[in-house]
């Protein structure tokens, strides 16, 4: 899409009660054409950030800006903003067809470029079919599409999906992911996609922005949020993780009580520095060879069979850890066996505390 | 690049000029939205109830001489007191007759809770005075009751119009359907797994009712008893057609002293009483369970 | 539920409904009083009812001043009604009171005060009296059936309107209106039945010449004057029957869209 435009957010702000900010000081530049993600627990603020940028909420402070210009005290009728609601906000007395011509009439196009637009915007989400239809006779995947159409049928600047897929089953949830992706890749328009589901941030995104508390803890590629969290909260609320604590040794290692020291090559962090130490359970591996002494011993509690692979969740060192292990490599284990447990050092990342 | 003349930049210009500030103000919701209907009812609304406290202490002479008057008066003690009586007596009957077509309305969907939500209506939506009507047919000297008690050898027959009985039984009658709303909606509310989670639990039908779905339906009880007890207090129509024309509740001996007496001072200061009676009823109801609530 | 229980309430509803029907036989009846059952059948009462300018006239008032009463009410209800769920203004809950407290004065001491206040305003015994009287009186019932709609309306369908691109009264006009249309109609009618329906204040302050049905036939229930009354009544529970029984055959014809549960 020829209108892709950038996005940038400077130190925005909400606070409704004096000295409580439901959103913190936001900084943050999308490019042209990016899909970024924000995800975050509800309550953290990325849903109030989203209707600042629609305009539906004022902010205390800080400025958008999209394409250069500065849209604070434009009204969001004015915004050229594409919108996906939560519940598809879809208007209940017009049919499909209308629904989607709606911002091809408030910008009075030409009634057989309106019709050919609607007509090209259903196709593209597969329901040229469906013009002549009430919101109330379509399924929710349906209602779904339509308001996706709806929102990109007037080329806007930047498109904002609030939770769109909220609503959906898992299956019909996974496949709208991959048609969104298409799309996105066709029109090369710039979205903002809000959802709590961070595996659906995981499978979309150009860059998540991992919100907290109304700010943002981190933003990044999928696999950097993944594998590099900066703060203890991101590597929890991303994935499935192990934290355990501990100090910065010397020449770039570790100490964990419990667990010995360990190298992780990071020279960066002054000695004695507490910190965390996050391990996916994914990086576990368990065996039951003998063990050696630098090997470390794992009491499971508990095994999880989820087909493909199996959760094994025990103690190590007094700390409880999780490990995921693929079905083929899964030893033969008993609840309350001890076995050996490794990992690769290369995979073990340090989180700041 | 085109600027945008928005909002808060109307305002902001406006601002510049006082008397044009005023009217952006004026013309913007939610000034524009209220003040007419605020303005109206002021005028068309207060003024006359304001009159009518006025004319209670002002006609013929300044002074509360007329609510003197009103409690020295053994006759209009004793109309007071057969309003309430009356208005209580209404107020339980209805409930006893509504309770059982809510209860089946609100747990029974289908053909029999259709035709009870039908007739319901078919009675609510219907005239009082129609209403009034059917019942002086009925009840009078040439009608059906009093044809059949002849014929059963009772004679002379008893006196049904124009009593205190008949004006009773009518009201009770037609304020029914008030109740029977009043506790549909919020029957309709309970859900219909608290009565099987007590089955369940081993509560035959009776005491499951008993204990789980009557303590719930009370707010609908308290609603509709409020409501019809209220409307009965002011009640004119029906007493005035079939009541006796002795023993008159309190709206009637308003009527009177208006139209007969031409006593403007007297029936004010009656009317502030029954206002002052509705104004209390509806202030407790209101400190009990919040006004908005009542005609949900 | 046991079965006695149903039993019990039909028969209930039914000893509800029942007794209002008698007034269809004494419409037809030939006796000139109160007298059940009927000596003989005509429709005379009819023929008098729809000649007679002493009802044909009121039948036409109480038409007139419902509908002056339903503008009125609607111009003001409607927008207090939006004042009051959207908007946090400074008196809004002294305006709340305001506008509901009509229904809490019983008529008869509103009657009492229309009749001295209209008397001083030279609006006794005219149309105009009756309909502000009325108008005071419906706001409020306009009022409860607006805003419990409003606080059903998601407003979100608003926001995507002007996320779209439409202005606020743009939103309006093709968003918020067409779908409060059936709320806004269901308050109109109602308006319009209070003040049809409306009796007291109309015994108290419309004249001869601005006299209502209701007033008309409460005379004449007073008087025992004039048969008449009996179709009058017969015609009002004839249309309240209509209407009832035709939202009924419309539920039982076309069975609502099962809405999808956004």
């Amino acid at each position: 899409m020829k209108n892709a435009r950038a996005l940038s957010l400077r130190g925005l702000s909400k606070s409704y009660l004096a000295g409580q900010n439901a959103v913190d000081s936001i900084d943050l530049e999308i490019q042209p054409g990016e899909f970024v993600s924000f995800l975050g627990p509800s309550g953290s603020g990325k849903t109030t950030t989203l209707m600042m940028i629609a305009g539906f909420s004022k902010p205390s402070s800080g400025e958008i800006a999209i394409g250069g210009r500065k849209i604070d005290s434009v009204e969001p009728y004015d915004r050229n903003i594409g919108m996906v609601f939560q519940n598809y906000a879809l208007f209940p007395h017009m049919s499909v067809a209308d629904n989607v011509g709606f911002p091809l009439r408030m910008r009075q196009v030409p009634k057989a470029q309106a019709a050919k637009r609607i007509a090209d915007a259903l196709a593209m989400v597969g329901l040229a079919d469906f013009s002549g239809r009430k919101p109330a006779e379509l399924s929710g995947g349906q209602q779904q599409r339509v308001a996706l159409a709806r929102a990109l049928v007037f080329e806007p600047d930047v498109v904002l999906l609030d939770e769109p897929l909220g609503a959906l089953d898992k299956a019909l949830r996974e496949q709208m992911q991959i048609e969104l992706k298409r799309i996105h890749r066709e029109l090369g328009v710039t979205m903002v996609y809000v959802t709590h589901d961070q595996g659906e941030a995981m499978a979309m995104s150009d860059r998540i922005a991992v919100f907290n508390r109304g700010r943002i803890e981190q933003i990044g590629s999928p696999a950097e949020v993944y594998a590099r969290p900066q703060t203890r909260f991101v590597a929890s609320f991303i994935g499935d993780s192990n934290l355990i604590e501990g100090v910065i040794g010397r020449g770039g290692s570790v100490d964990l009580p419990g667990f010995g020291s360990i190298a992780v090559g990071r020279g960066d962090l002054t000695p004695g520095t507490p910190v965390d130490v996050l391990l996916r359970p994914e990086t576990i591996r368990l065996s039951k060879e003998e063990r050696s002494p630098e090997d470390i011993c794992f009491t499971v509690d508990e095994i999880v069979n989820y087909g493909d692979s199996f959760l094994v969740i025990g103690k190590s060192a007094g700390q409880e850890l999780r490990a995921r292990v693929p079905g083929l490599d899964m030893p033969a284990l008993a609840r309350g066996e001890r076995c050996v447990m490794r990992w690769s050092k290369e995979r073990v990342h340090i989180v700041p505390r | 690049m085109a600027v945008e003349l928005t909002r808060p930049a109307l305002a902001a210009e406006a601002s510049a000029l006082p008397a044009r500030a005023l009217l952006v103000t004026l013309l913007r919701p939610p000034v524009i939205l209220y003040v007419p209907a605020a303005l109206f009812l002021a005028a068309f609304f207060l003024v006359p109830l304001g009159l009518v406290v006025w004319m209670s202490v002002s006609d013929p002479e300044f002074g509360f001489g007329n609510y003197a008057t009103f409690f020295a008066s053994r006759y209009d003690l004793a109309v007071l007191a057969r309003t309430f009586q009356t208005a209580f007596v209404v107020t339980l009957a209805s409930l006893v007759f509504a309770y059982p077509i809510a209860y089946v309305a609100a747990r029974r969907g289908g053909a029999v809770g259709g035709f009870l939500l039908g007739v319901v209506a078919l009675s609510f939506w219907t005239s009082f005075l129609v209403r009034t009507y059917a019942w002086m047919v009925i009840l009078g000297a040439k009608g059906p009751v009093v044809g059949l008690l002849t014929a059963l050898g009772v004679s002379p027959p008893p006196r049904l119009l124009f009593t205190t009985f008949a004006a009773t039984f009518a009201m009770a009658h037609m304020l029914v359907p008030f109740m029977v709303l009043a506790l549909y909606a919020v029957m309709k509310r309970i859900d219909e797994s608290y009565m099987r989670a007590a089955a369940s639990l081993g509560a035959r039908p009776l005491r499951a009712f008993l204990t789980v779905y009557f303590p719930q339906s009370l707010p609908g009880v308290v609603n509709g008893a409020t409501l019809v007890f209220i409307t009965c207090l002011g009640f004119y129509v029906t007493p005035t057609l079939i009541g006796s024309p002795q023993d008159k509740m309190i709206a009637g001996r308003i009527g009177q002293e208006i139209e007969q007496l031409l006593d403007f001072g007297a029936a004010s200061a009656t009317s502030m009483i029954l206002l002052a009676a509705a104004l209390a009823l509806f202030t407790l109801y209101d400190r009990f369970f919040g006004l908005d609530r009542m005609w949900r | 539920m046991s079965r006695s229980t149903i039993i019990l309430a039909v028969l209930v509803a039914i000893l509800l409904t029942g007794p209002m029907f008698i007034v269809v036989p004494m419409s037809f009846s030939t006796a000139p009083s109160l007298e059940f059952p009927p000596p003989g059948f005509w429709l005379g009462y009819y023929r008098r009812f729809f000649s007679d300018p002493n009802w044909t006239g009121p039948l036409f008032n109480s038409f007139a001043i419902g509908f002056g009463t339903m503008v009125l009410a609607m111009l003001f209800g409607a927008p207090a009604s939006f004042a009051l769920m959207r908007h946090r203004f400074r008196f809004r809950s002294a305006f709340r009171m305001l506008v509901l407290s009509p229904l809490i004065v019983p008529h008869i001491v509103m009657a009492l005060g229309y009749y001295s206040y209209f008397g001083s305003l030279g609006l006794v015994q005219s149309m105009t009296g009756v309909i502000l009287a009325h108008t005071c009186l419906t706001i409020p019932v306009v009022v409860l059936t607006l805003t419990s709609a409003l606080a059903n309306f998601d407003r979100r369908v608003e926001n995507a309107a002007a996320g779209l691109g439409a202005r606020p009264l743009t939103t309006f006009r093709l968003v918020t209106f067409p779908i409060l249309r059936p709320a806004f109609l269901v308050a109109a009618l109602f308006a319009f039945i209070h003040s049809f329906d409306e009796t007291v204040i109309a015994i108290f302050i419309s004249g001869r010449d601005s006299a209502t049905l209701p007033r008309q036939m409460f005379n004449s229930f007073q008087m025992e004057a004039d048969p008449a009354i009996s179709a009058a009544s017969s015609l009002l529970l004839a249309a309240v029957l209509v209407v009832i029984g035709a939202r009924w055959a419309a539920r039982l014809v076309k069975p609502q869209p099962a809405r999808a549960k956004a």
